[in-house]
C-alpha cells in the first residue's frame, strides 16, 4: 500500500507543481488527492556547547495525498534559522525541503538539520524553544522544541 | 546567503587529490557515497553496512597503517603540543572539526564522549581523544577549550596554521580544505583510532557511527588488540 501511494504521488507530481503554482484554492483540478496535512513531532535542540549557535531536529509528517514544500523555518528565539543537509566532510544549504504525500522526513543527526543563529535567552536544559515552519501550499506548523542534553538521542539512553 | 554561496561537496577528484594514496582515496570515496545515503534516511544503517568485516572491531580496519601525524599545534591552553610526542604510547582517537559545527562535529565528539564516560576510571585515562581544528581562524584556543569542555574536559584540542593542519589531515588520509569566506567551512569524514602498541592507525570510523560502536571498540583499543 505504501507503494500504490508512493506511485500516485509521482505520477501526481508534474500536475499539481503547476497548481500550486496557480491556484492556492482547495479545489485545484486534481480532485482525488486530499491536500497536504502536515504535523511536526519529537523536536528538540542539543544544548550547545557554545552559546551563539544551536542544532534542531524534528519529524515532519504529511497524511495528505499531496506533497508539501517546507519553505523556511523561523524561531522568535533566534536571529535566524536554515534548513542544512549534513554530507561526508560539510553540509549544504537546503532552501526548500519536499515533505512528500503519505511520508515523513526526519531531520536527525548527521542528515537534515536546523541551524539556529544567535538564540535569545540562551538556552537551558528542559527549555522551549519555539519554531515555526512555512509550507508554500499548507499552513505553518508551529511546536516547541525541548532543550536536551548535548549528546541526546532520540530513543537512545545516555 | 543564497544557496549558490554554499560549497558543493568536494567533488570525486578533489577528494582523491586530497589523499595521500590509493588505499586511502578508496576509503574516502566509500565514505562520501555511504553517508550520503545513510544519513537522511536512517543512520543506524549505515554501521553494519559499512563495518560487516569480521574481526575484533566493529569499526572498519584500515587496509594500511598510518603514523601519527609529525606536526606541532597550539593547544588550549596556547601552548605547542607536539601530536605524536604528546600522546606516544597511548590509544587516541583523531578527529578534524569546527566548533561552529552544527550537527555532524558535536554529534561524533558527544558519542565518543558518550562512549569514554562509559569506561571504566582508570581506563578513561588511557585513551586521548584529540579534536584538531579545521576553522583555526575561528576556533581559538579558549573558545575550543568551552566547547571540548561540554563534551569532557580532558579531550585535547588543538589549532594552528591551516595549511599545517591540511598537511597533518592528508598525512592520515582524511581531506580538509581551508575555509573559503562565504562557504561553510570542511570537517573531517572520519575519525581514525590509533593503537597504544604502535602509535599507528588502525582503525577509522565514519560519520554516523553510533556511540555504542566505539563503547564496544574504545576497550579493545585501550588494550592494543590488532584490527
Amino acid at each position: 500500500m505504501r507503494r500504490r501511494a508512493a506511485l500516485a504521488a509521482a505520477a501526481l507530481a508534474a500536475p499539481l507543481a503547476l497548481a500550486g503554482c496557480s491556484s492556492s484554492g482547495s479545489a485545484s483540478g486534481t480532485a482525488q488527492a486530499s491536500p497536504p496535512r502536515l504535523s511536526v513531532s519529537g523536536a528538540y535542540i542539543p544544548l550547545p556547547s557554545l552559546p551563539d549557535m544551536a542544532a534542531g531536529y524534528l519529524v515532519v509528517r504529511n497524511d495528505g495525498g499531496r506533497a508539501a514544500t517546507l519553505t523556511g523555518v523561523t524561531s522568535p528565539q533566534a536571529q535566524s534559522v536554515s534548513m542544512h543537509q549534513s554530507t561526508a566532510s560539510t553540509m549544504l544549504d537546503t532552501p526548500t525541503v519536499q515533505i512528500p504525500a503519505h511520508g515523513t522526513v526526519a531531520f536527525a543527526r548527521g542528515g537534515r538539520h536546523l541551524m539556529l543563529m544567535g538564540l535569545s535567552p540562551a538556552p537551558k536544559l528542559g527549555a522551549r524553544i519555539e519554531l515555526n515552519l512555512r509550507f508554500d501550499d499548507a499552513a505553518p506548523v508551529t511546536v516547541q522544541a525541548t532543550v536536551q542534553p548535548l549528546t541526546y538521542q532520540p530513543g537512545q539512553s545516555s | 546567503m543564497t544557496s549558490s554561496s554554499f560549497p558543493t561537496r568536494p567533488t570525486r577528484r578533489s577528494v582523491l587529490l586530497g589523499s595521500v594514496g590509493g588505499a586511502a582515496a578508496l576509503l574516502l570515496a566509500a565514505c562520501g557515497s555511504s553517508s550520503s545515503g545513510a544519513a537522511s534516511a536512517d543512520g543506524s544503517q549505515l554501521t553494519p553496512s559499512t563495518q560487516a568485516q569480521q574481526g575484533p572491531y566493529q569499526g572498519t580496519p584500515l587496509g594500511r597503517t598510518f603514523d601519527k601525524p609529525a606536526v606541532t599545534l597550539t593547544d588550549t591552553s596556547g601552548k605547542p603540543f607536539d601530536l605524536a610526542a604528546g600522546t606516544r604510547g597511548k590509544a587516541m582517537l583523531l578527529y578534524f572539526g569546527y566548533t561552529h559545527c552544527p550537527d555532524v562535529c558535536p554529534t561524533t565528539m558527544g558519542d565518543i564522549a558518550v562512549a569514554v564516560s562509559k569506561l571504566p576510571k582508570d581506563q578513561q585515562s588511557k585513551i586521548d581523544v584529540v579534536f584538531v581544528s579545521t576553522d583555526p581562524a575561528r576556533d581559538t584556543p579558549s573558545g575550543i577549550r568551552t566547547w571540548l569542555a561540554a563534551f569532557n574536559p580532558s579531550f585535547i584540542g588543538l589549532t594552528g596554521d591551516i595549511q599545517t593542519i591540511i598537511a597533518a589531515a592528508k598525512s592520515v588520509g582524511v581531506y580538509v580544505a581551508a575555509p573559503v569566506k562565504g562557504q561553510e567551512p570542511v570537517h573531517g569524514a572520519q575519525t581514525l583510532a590509533f593503537l597504544p602498541t604502535d602509535d599507528k592507525a588502525h582503525v577509522l570510523y565514519t560519520s554516523g557511527t553510533t556511540s555504542a560502536v566505539f563503547q564496544h571498540d574504545l576497550p579493545l583499543l585501550i588494550k592494543g588488540v590488532a584490527a
